[in-house]
């Protein structure tokens, strides 16, 4: 179960402040009820051109743009874009985070298989090489889009780039209940802590996931600013429980992105251990970017 | 958070954040063990239809029911501690007399029972409190104090069906504590829900109140019970357990999953453990609320609402002439959500770092 977060990170000087992300806010709304047509349109588009085959592109219609604060961050959210596939449909979300702080704003793409049965995975470097090509073009339209919609209302401003930031989770479904706490962690940690660099499936994974052409053992030797973190993240069990979970994220830079790629064993009831911890670890990178 | 240069370089930003993540609190050894003796389980279904979000905010009715007093106090225990060997001249001797080497004060059991005209008074206060509850505020949930549900020596088949009826009728769940159940033993919760079992879905504390008599067999498995109702994950536990480390580091280590711990309770010490009950909000975070018997002196607060490491005494928005007293609390859903996200990225939480570890936090190595 993979899922993509891709975020174009935008400083704005001087900062925006309420009234102008409530402004472009309005003005996403007025303008969605013609505009949501392009903006299918445009996806399914992007999507072919990226390899990926799509039947059609369906707007969710139970829900609207929609302002909101994600902490102290004025977002606004769209609906819900579905590609559907012959195959898994794939769920497509952007939204953009205005931010009347000393940071960045980040305009968002989210993207993710529907349903319950996942990804083979030897089809997971591929899935993510389609993934974030989509994420990646789906982010720059919409972006030129909030630009030629709402504009005007940020024209007080200059808008800088300041890089990308990308957060790629993998939860490898483990179908068997009968595991333990224990067994997931030694399979992601080491006794240190760290990641776990005796587990050759860890290993490989990690690397595809990654798309590593170094040594996934020895990447933070050669990248010195990448590092390793984990994330706890409670999941729900079949039988009712609650569990935590860890993700193990290597941290790098590639050229102007920050790129954190995270692997984790995923026994949950409904396999949404990517889709959650990959929101909680957008949301702690991105309040520091 | 550390400060950030303007002129950033993406290395600059990842070394930046890297510090960061990497400048530990250190954590209690504690910690890392607490879902090996305690865990938290949700008593509904996912695909339970009550589990979505109705509007945008969420009503607790908090109900304080008059003090009950205990009239009578029986002994139940498969052992006899006072006997040794085969001399024990109860249940025909067989099976029933203490092991040699054991503490008799580990095998005694002692539960309380309650005379018909109590229970019979405790229903008609329990009623009256459910209907006034519903018609006066409408609530989402009503959470009712330990000894809330009428009993016997266990709780009232009338009761029981009553809660029920009234969760299934109106749509909202209804939690009340009871007492020690003279089948189980065990001091045992309820919690009623739409759709949901009719005879309920129990919980049990798991300590024992030493201090104050209490005699107890506490559940092999201890669980935190959970229900996830009208957009807010609900975990539940009874009085004392609150002041329990691995009952509340259970709850915190999968803090991700709960939003609310209700907290029916019985006690003239509410302010002491309020102030566990602060703490833990903290850390969560979210909200607690400790729901007391209606002191009728005043001295022990009817309820108490600990919400993201702030306390205050809700003002009874009810009283009704049998004693029983009725608090609300509004949640706001956007708001709650907004709190808790403005708590959890902020890395300057040493005091709860310490006491559960951080689960808002990733871990450098």
């Amino acid at each position: 179960m993979p899922v993509v977060r891709y975020a174009t990170l935008l400083r704005h000087d001087p900062q925006l402040v309420t009234a102008e992300t409530v402004g472009v806010a309005e003005a996403m709304s007025a303008i969605w009820p013609e505009w949501k047509d392009r903006y299918a349109a445009a996806i399914a588009a992007l999507a072919e051109r990226v390899g990926i085959s799509a039947s059609g592109v369906a707007i969710n219609s139970h829900e609207e743009v929609r302002y909101r604060l994600d902490g102290k961050t004025p977002m606004i959210d769209l609906p819900e874009a579905v590609i559907q596939r012959n195959s898994q449909n794939i769920s497509l979300r952007n939204c953009a985070a205005l931010c009347v702080h000393d940071f960045s704003s980040k305009v968002w793409t989210r993207i993710n298989g529907l349903g319950p049965e996942g990804h083979e995975v030897e089809s997971l470097g591929r899935v993510l090489h389609d993934y974030r090509a989509l994420a990646k073009s789906c982010g720059d339209w919409f972006q030129s889009e909030v630009e030629n919609i709402a504009g005007d209302l940020l024209a007080p401003t200059r808008t800088v780039n300041d890089g990308v930031l990308e957060i790629t989770t993998v939860g490898l479904r483990v179908k068997k209940t009968d595991h333990q706490a224990e067994d997931f962690e030694s399979w992601l940690f080491d006794s240190a802590g760290g990641p776990n660099f005796a587990n050759e499936e860890f290993c490989d994974f990690m690397s595809e996931a990654a798309a590593l052409t170094d040594d996934v053992r020895t990447i933070t030797k050669k990248q010195p600013t990448a590092f390793w973190m984990s994330m706890p993240m409670a999941v729900r069990m079949v039988n009712g429980d609650l569990a935590s979970r860890s993700t193990m994220y290597l941290v790098r830079t590639i050229d102007d992105m920050i790129q954190a790629v995270g692997i984790g064993l995923d026994d949950s009831e409904a396999g949404d251990l990517a889709s959650e911890v990959a929101l909680k670890v957008s949301r702690v990178l991105a309040n520091r970017l | 958070m550390t400060e950030r240069s303007t002129e950033e370089t993406p290395q600059q930003k990842l070394a930046r954040i890297r510090a960061e993540f990497a400048a530990h609190t250190p954590v209690n050894p504690f910690s890392e063990m607490v879902e090996t003796i305690c865990g938290v389980t949700f008593v509904n279904e996912t695909t339970d239809i009550h589990r979505k979000r109705r509007s945008d905010k969420v009503k607790i009715a908090f109900v304080s029911m008059p003090p009950v007093a205990l009239d009578d106090v029986v002994e139940h225990s498969s052992l006899h501690p006072g006997c040794r060997g085969a001399t024990c001249p109860a249940e025909n001797g067989a099976g029933t007399t203490a092991p040699e080497g054991v503490d008799p004060r580990a095998l005694k059991r002692v539960l309380a029972s309650f005379k018909p005209a109590t229970a019979e008074r405790m229903f008609n206060e329990f009623r009256e409190a459910l209907e006034a509850a519903v018609e006066r505020f409408h609530p989402d949930v009503i959470c009712f104090n330990e000894l809330g549900l009428p009993a016997e020596d266990f709780p009232l088949s009338r009761a029981i069906d009553l809660a029920w009826d009234m969760s299934d009728k109106h749509n909202m769940l209804v939690i009340a504590g009871s007492a020690h159940d003279s089948r189980t033993l065990y001091n045992t919760g309820y919690v009623f829900r739409p759709g949901g079992p009719r005879p309920g879905q129990g919980f049990h504390k798991s300590i024992s109140a030493r201090a104050v008599g209490e005699l107890i067999s506490a559940p092999a498995s201890r669980r935190v019970a959970a229900v996830y109702f009208a957009g807010l994950r609900i975990a539940m536990m009874i009085c004392i357990d609150v002041a329990d480390y691995a009952s509340i580091a259970s709850v915190v280590k999968v803090g991700d999953g709960v939003d609310v711990l209700l907290v029916p309770c019985y006690t003239p010490k509410i302010e002491d453990m309020n102030s566990i009950a602060k703490v833990t909000s903290n850390a969560l975070p979210g909200i607690v609320a400790l729901v007391n018997a209606n002191d009728p002196d005043g001295v022990a607060k009817p309820c108490l609402v600990a919400s993201f490491g702030s306390s205050k005494a809700l003002t009874p928005a009810l009283k009704l002439p049998s004693g029983v007293s009725i608090s609300i609390l509004d949640i706001d859903l956007a708001e709650f959500q907004q709190t808790r996200l403005s708590m959890t990225n902020d890395s300057n939480r040493s005091d709860v770092a310490f006491l559960f570890g951080r689960r808002d936090m990733p871990s450098v190595s």
